[in-house]
């Protein structure tokens, strides 16, 4: 499972249980992550009972209206108590470390590694 | 906008980019369209003519051969023949397959190509008319017969190769046909023989008959057989047929053309028009709501208002405004409350949600004697029902709060860092994300929204920005940062703070040097003077 947009990729590896990101996700406004939430929800129904993770390593980009929706995913996934999330970013990017960290006040069960 | 959003205003002006090129239908400009359409049927039609007779001629030569060697066994001139015939035969056929692989799309037109296979293709024709008429071994038929392949040939340079050379053409033949008239001399009647004298001649005794058929000769009358006349005649109508069948076509396909091209035009000006009105309306969206958002941003006098505070604050909005807010209120008890916070997303939408954060905000504080974290709650949960439920709109906010009083800072929810530089030039930073979420973003966020404090001291300066001033980029798309903020206020502290704002933002006008403001820009400068 795979969203191409302009400048970023974003992929679902069902072997690993995770969503790789790749790239910088620039798009205009939060409906435009639409194809990205559905991914998200897809994987999600796959994987069942495993962790869900969430690899931001490669990606150098996120506006706000990607941080809403991934947020508003977050949230989802705490209200309906799965999947298990886990979230994986980068040191040398220097939007993951503030930005992954919101992620986590949302659940703050949520495993949050920084590599 | 979030810490990290410089982008979505390059996003959306692409977006109406995007509209401008709304000529296109289905990816393709209407207008050039309709140029298409309406070339379409005489683009290929020189090329189809010159293919046509490069046929003819080719293959009636090539025919002429075939036939001389299985009748003669050679050719009627051989020095001559052997060299010239299998060169028209090679330039035409050559000549025709080449226009033939452009026609059907398997080649890549080469414009030198196609001028050098037009000019050999006529030039060999012309050549062949003057051959004809004057190597013709019968004067007076070249003058009757053969004149017509020149005239003929006045036709086809025309449309092969164009006007100027048809004229040219045309006087070369003139030229031809008078020294031909003249050769044969004007005085020559062609006269007709009656039935009698007719079977006189045959009747005429061998010797007699050969007499008169080498004086015929002599004076250029040599006798043709009516089959050679009939022979050419066929190949001059089939090239007179090949360039008509083409041109005749163009007219009543290019008539056909119009309707549809017209069509193609219309749509083209209907989507102009269409874009104006687009363009003016988003104008007016854009002018409307600058003016909402400076319309509610605290007026310079309230600034002055707060005891032992000096303020100054400044916004330059984006083109497209990015919903930037700062506040300055009075709080209960002499304190002053601050707001600092950022739409997410551009546009009006963005401008109206910073409108309903203020009035919230305001009765918020004010519901709350000035309680940091109850009123962020209280926002957040107007924000979600107005914006996310009934708006169904994700935009959200950053927004943080602080409250002054008696040199102690309160403040709480997500925003940027607070700056502060401290009298003696030491720079610190608040971090504001443990202190909240963004409102508007949840439904429910009261364990959340966190409180900190820090201590004023006198002259000590605080800074409060949005993301527009650490993300303003260079022309290298180098950004601004914290670390050149803090320099630029640090190094003008003695000053008074207006005067630092502006300080600060000709250094950012500088930083970009001339480049797009992606982004609102706010900057709030506070130093503690009592």
């Amino acid at each position: 499972m795979e969203v191409r947009e302009t400048e970023a990729v974003v992929r679902f590896s069902p072997e690993t249980a995770t969503v790789y990101f790749s790239g910088a996700l620039r798009l205009a406004n939060v409906k435009a992550y639409d194809n990205v939430a559905k991914l998200l929800h897809a994987a999600a129904a796959q994987v069942g009972e495993q962790p869900l993770v969430l690899d931001f390593k490669e990606l150098k980009f996120l506006n706000s209206s990607g941080i809403t929706a991934l947020s508003l995913f977050v949230v989802g996934a705490r209200k309906a108590g799965k999947p298990q999330l886990k979230l994986v970013g980068s040191k040398a990017t220097a939007w993951q470390q503030k930005s992954l960290a919101n992620f986590q006040m949302l659940w703050k069960e949520v495993p949050l590694v920084i590599e | 906008m979030t810490p990290i959003d410089t982008s979505s205003d390059l996003q959306l002006s692409g977006e109406r980019g995007a509209s401008q090129r709304g000529l296109t239908i289905g990816g393709r400009d209407a207008l050039e369209e309709a140029t298409e359409i309406l070339e379409e049927p005489s683009k290929n039609i020189k090329r189809k003519i010159l293919i046509s007779i490069n046929l003819i001629v080719g293959s009636v030569v090539l025919l002429h051969v075939v036939i001389q060697l299985a009748t003669q066994g050679h050719l009627p001139a051989p020095a001559r023949d052997n060299v010239v015939l299998p060169l028209i035969i090679a330039v035409n056929l050559g000549s025709a397959a080449y226009n033939l692989w452009v026609l059907r799309g398997e080649h890549r037109e080469r414009p030198r190509l196609d001028r050098l296979t037009r000019w050999v293709s006529i030039g060999l024709i012309q050549l062949a008319c003057l051959v004809f008429v004057h190597l013709n071994p019968n004067t007076a038929t070249s003058v009757l017969f053969d004149q017509t392949l020149s005239i003929l040939t006045v036709f086809l340079t025309g449309i092969i190769i164009g006007r100027g050379a048809a004229i040219a053409w045309f006087a070369v033949t003139i030229a031809s046909f008078v020294f031909a008239v003249q050769t044969r001399g004007v005085e020559f009647e062609y006269v007709l023989m009656t039935r009698s004298e007719l079977a006189a001649m045959h009747g005429l005794a061998p010797a007699a008959a050969q007499a008169r058929e080498a004086a015929a000769t002599a004076e250029g009358l040599t006798p043709l057989p009516l089959a050679l006349f009939a022979i050419i005649s066929l190949v001059y109508t089939g090239l007179t047929l090949a360039a008509t069948y083409f041109e005749a076509g163009l007219i009543g396909r290019v008539t056909a053309a119009m309707p549809v091209a017209v069509q193609k035009i219309q749509i083209a000006a209907r989507e102009k028009q269409r874009l104006a009105q687009e363009n003016l309306r988003m104008g007016l969206e854009l002018d409307v709501a600058q003016r909402l958002q400076a319309m509610i941003l605290p007026r310079g006098a309230e600034l002055q208002r707060h005891a032992g505070l000096e303020i100054a604050a400044h916004m330059v909005p984006a083109s497209e405004i990015g919903g930037d807010i700062y506040d300055v209120l009075e709080g209960p008890d002499g304190s002053t409350c601050l707001v600092i916070g950022d739409v997410t997303d551009h546009g009006l939408a963005s401008g109206v949600v910073m409108l309903m954060a203020q009035a919230a905000l305001r009765t918020a504080l004010e519901q709350t004697a000035g309680d940091l974290v109850p009123s962020l709650v209280r926002v957040n949960s107007v924000i979600y029902k107005n914006v996310s439920e009934r708006m169904g709109d994700a935009r959200n906010l950053t927004l943080a709060l602080l409250r002054y009083h008696d040199g102690e800072v309160r403040v709480a929810g997500q925003h940027e860092s607070v700056i502060i530089v401290r009298v003696s030039g030491e720079v610190e930073e608040i971090d504001t994300l443990p202190l909240g979420i963004n409102v508007g973003l949840l439904p429910e966020v009261d364990d959340m929204m966190v409180e900190s404090r820090f201590t004023l001291a006198l002259g000590d300066l605080m800074v409060l920005y949005t993301d527009g001033v650490t993300e303003a980029e260079s022309p290298a798309k180098a950004e601004f940062g914290t670390g050149r903020l803090k320099e630029s206020v640090a190094s003008r502290r003695s000053l008074p703070c207006d005067e630092i704002v502006r300080g600060v933002f000709a250094d950012i006008y500088r930083w970009i040097a001339g480049g797009i403001v992606h982004d609102d820009i706010t900057l709030v400068l506070v130093r503690r003077t009592a």
